[in-house]
C-alpha cells in the first residue's frame, strides 16, 4: 500500500499516530508526516483504523 | 464524507424519502415546512436525567433532518443521525463563524463577541488552519506523553487530599473541578498565586446564564488577565505554553494581544469544564453500574474502552456544534440552503441507536473495542485537547477506584441529582461521596 497526507488538511489531532505509531508521526508544528510512506501489509489494520480516525481525511491510499 | 455539491446525481436523493420533500428557502421558511418544529432544547426527561432529551430519539427515527426554534426568533436545522453530524462537522463549507450569514446565534450567548470570533473555534479555513498549527503540537499524543507525570502527580495530590477531608465530601469541587484546573493552569503557566482568581474568572467566564453585557464583562475581565500573564511571559520567560506563544507568535507579530488573549481564554474554558464534567459524571456512572466496575476491576473490559463508552453516552458538549452553510449542500437526503444555520448534534449522534445500540445511562455497558463516536466532535475543529482529556480520564478514574475501593454515593436516586445549570458544558453540580 501506497499512502499519501494532505498536510493542507491536517489538523495536528494525532489520532493517525495514536492507531498507527510505526507509520506516522508529527513534526513540530503538530502536522502528520509519513515514517512509512509504503507500509507493509501488516500495518494495515493500524493505517485502516488511522484513515477512519483521521477528522480531515488527510490520508489517503493510493492504490493497493 | 457523505455531504457532496448538490450538482451531483445525490441530488435526486431529494424527492425520495419523506423528508424534506419541499426544501426550505432559508431556515424560518423551513420551520413552517418541517412537521416536527419544536424548540430546541436539551432538557433530559424528568426520571431519566442522564439521558438525552427523548425528542433526539424520535427525530432520528422520523425526522434526522429536522428544524427547531431558537430563542425568540430564530431557527436553524437540527441533525440527528450519526452519519449526518459526521458528514456537516468534516465539511468545511459549513462555516464555524458566527460571522457567516445565517450562523445559528440565538441560545448561543457571546459566540459572535469580538474576542470569541478571533478564535480558531469560531474559525475557518485557512484562518482556521494557521491558529490551529500554533498549538497543535502542545496536544499531539507526544506532547501529551511529556505531560504525563506531572499529570499524575497531580492527580495524585488530589487523590490523596480527599482522605484529610470531612465526609462525606463533595467529589465535584474537590476534584473533579481541581484537577483540570490544575493541569490546564500548569499547561499555560498561570503562576501559582493567580490560580485562584484564574479558577474564579474561568468559572464565571463558562457561566452562560450571563446577560449579555455580564458576557462582555468577564470576557474583557480575563482579556485583561491573559494580557497581564502575557507582559510576565515577555519580561521573566518559562518553559510553558504562554511563553511559546508569547515569544514566537505575538512577538513575531503572528498573533495581536487580543488574539492570544483569545486563545487563552479558548483553551481555558473548552479544557477546563469539560474534562471536569466528565469525572464527575463517570464516577457517578461507574459507581451507579457496579457490574462494569467489577469488569474493569477484574481485566475483563480496559479503562481505555470505559473512557471512551463514558465520553460517547455522557457528550459533555451538548449545545452544538453549530455551523452555517456557505453554499448548498448535501446532507445525506437533504439539501442545506446557502446562509442556513444547522445544528450538528453531537449529544444525538452520540446516542444513534442504528450505531451504538440502546444508549440510555440505564444501558451503560463498557464494549471490549472501543466505541467510535463523537465526542471529541470530527473535522478540523476535533477538540485539540483529546488526548490530555484521555490521559486525564484514564489516569485518575482508575487511580480514584483503586485508591478509594469502598467509595461510595450519598444518595443512589438519580433524580435528585444536581446539575451544574446555566453553563456551557453538562456536569453534575455535587456529588456527596463517603470513601
Amino acid at each position: 500500500m501506497n499512502l499519501t497526507i494532505d498536510v493542507a488538511k491536517c489538523c495536528g489531532s494525532g489520532q493517525c499516530v495514536m492507531a498507527a505509531p510505526e507509520v506516522f508521526d508529527q513534526d513540530d508544528d503538530g502536522v502528520a508526516f509519513l515514517l512509512d510512506r509504503t507500509p507493509p501489509d501488516t500495518e494495515r489494520a493500524n493505517v485502516d483504523e488511522a484513515i477512519a480516525s483521521c477528522p480531515t481525511g488527510a490520508i489517503t491510499v493510493v492504490d493497493g | 464524507m457523505d455531504a457532496v455539491p448538490v450538482d451531483t446525481d445525490t441530488r435526486t436523493d431529494t424527492s425520495s424519502g419523506s423528508q424534506p420533500t419541499t426544501v426550505p428557502d432559508s431556515a424560518a421558511d423551513g420551520a413552517a415546512a418541517c412537521p416536527h418544529l419544536r424548540k430546541y432544547s436539551l432538557t433530559p426527561p424528568e426520571s431519566r436525567p442522564l439521558d438525552e432529551p427523548d425528542y433526539f430519539g424520535e427525530l432520528r427515527r422520523e425526522c434526522p433532518a429536522s428544524t427547531v426554534a431558537l430563542g425568540d426568533s430564530g431557527s436553524s436545522w437540527l441533525f440527528t443521525a450519526f452519519e449526518d453530524v459526521k458528514a456537516i462537522l468534516a465539511d468545511t463549507r459549513f462555516s464555524s463563524s458566527p460571522l457567516t450569514p445565517g450562523f445559528p446565534l440565538e441560545g448561543a450567548p457571546g459566540s459572535d463577541a469580538p474576542v470569541a470570533v478571533s478564535t480558531m473555534i469560531r474559525s475557518d479555513p485557512p484562518v482556521h488552519t494557521r491558529l490551529r498549527r500554533m498549538v497543535a503540537k502542545d496536544f499531539m499524543p507526544k506532547a501529551v506523553e511529556g505531560y504525563r507525570d506531572f499529570v499524575c502527580a497531580t492527580i495524585d495530590a488530589r487523590i490523596d487530599s480527599l482522605a484529610n477531608l470531612p465526609q462525606p465530601l463533595d467529589l465535584i469541587e474537590s476534584f473533579a473541578l481541581a484537577v483540570p484546573s490544575d493541569v490546564i493552569a500548569k499547561i499555560l503557566g498561570v503562576p501559582e498565586e493567580d490560580e485562584a482568581m484564574f479558577q474564579e474568572l474561568t468559572e464565571r467566564m463558562t457561566t452562560l446564564s450571563l446577560s449579555r453585557e455580564e458576557q462582555y464583562e468577564v470576557i474583557s475581565e480575563f482579556a485583561a488577565f491573559c494580557d497581564r500573564l502575557i507582559s510576565l511571559k515577555e519580561s521573566e520567560p518559562a518553559d510553558d505554553l504562554l511563553t511559546r506563544l508569547t515569544h514566537e507568535q505575538l512577538l513575531t507579530g503572528e498573533l495581536t494581544r487580543e488574539q492570544l488573549a483569545g486563545f487563552v481564554i479558548m483553551l481555558v474554558s473548552a479544557g477546563h469544564d469539560t474534562t471536569a464534567g466528565m469525572f464527575g459524571l463517570s464516577v457517578l456512572t461507574l459507581l451507579q453500574h457496579p457490574d462494569q466496575l467489577e469488569l474493569l476491576r477484574s481485566g475483563a473490559r480496559s479503562w481505555d474502552s470505559a473512557v471512551e463508552e463514558l465520553v460517547r453516552i455522557h457528550t459533555v458538549v451538548r449545545m452544538g456544534p453549530r455551523r452555517a452553510a456557505t453554499e448548498d449542500i448535501q446532507v445525506g437526503d437533504t439539501l442545506v440552503r446557502k446562509g442556513e444555520g444547522v445544528i450538528a448534534s453531537i449529544l444525538a449522534a452520540n446516542h444513534d441507536e442504528s450505531q451504538f445500540g440502546p444508549s440510555g445511562f440505564a444501558d451503560f455497558s463498557i464494549p471490549e473495542e472501543k466505541p467510535k463516536h463523537l465526542g471529541f466532535g470530527f473535522g478540523p475543529h476535533q477538540c485539540v485537547g483529546q488526548n490530555l482529556a484521555r490521559l486525564e480520564l484514564g489516569y485518575g478514574l482508575p487511580r480514584l477506584f483503586e485508591r478509594y475501593p469502598n467509595l461510595r454515593l450519598v444518595d443512589d436516586d438519580i433524580t435528585r441529582l444536581r446539575f451544574r445549570e446555566g453553563r456551557a458544558f453538562f456536569g453534575i453540580r455535587e456529588l456527596r461521596v463517603h470513601l
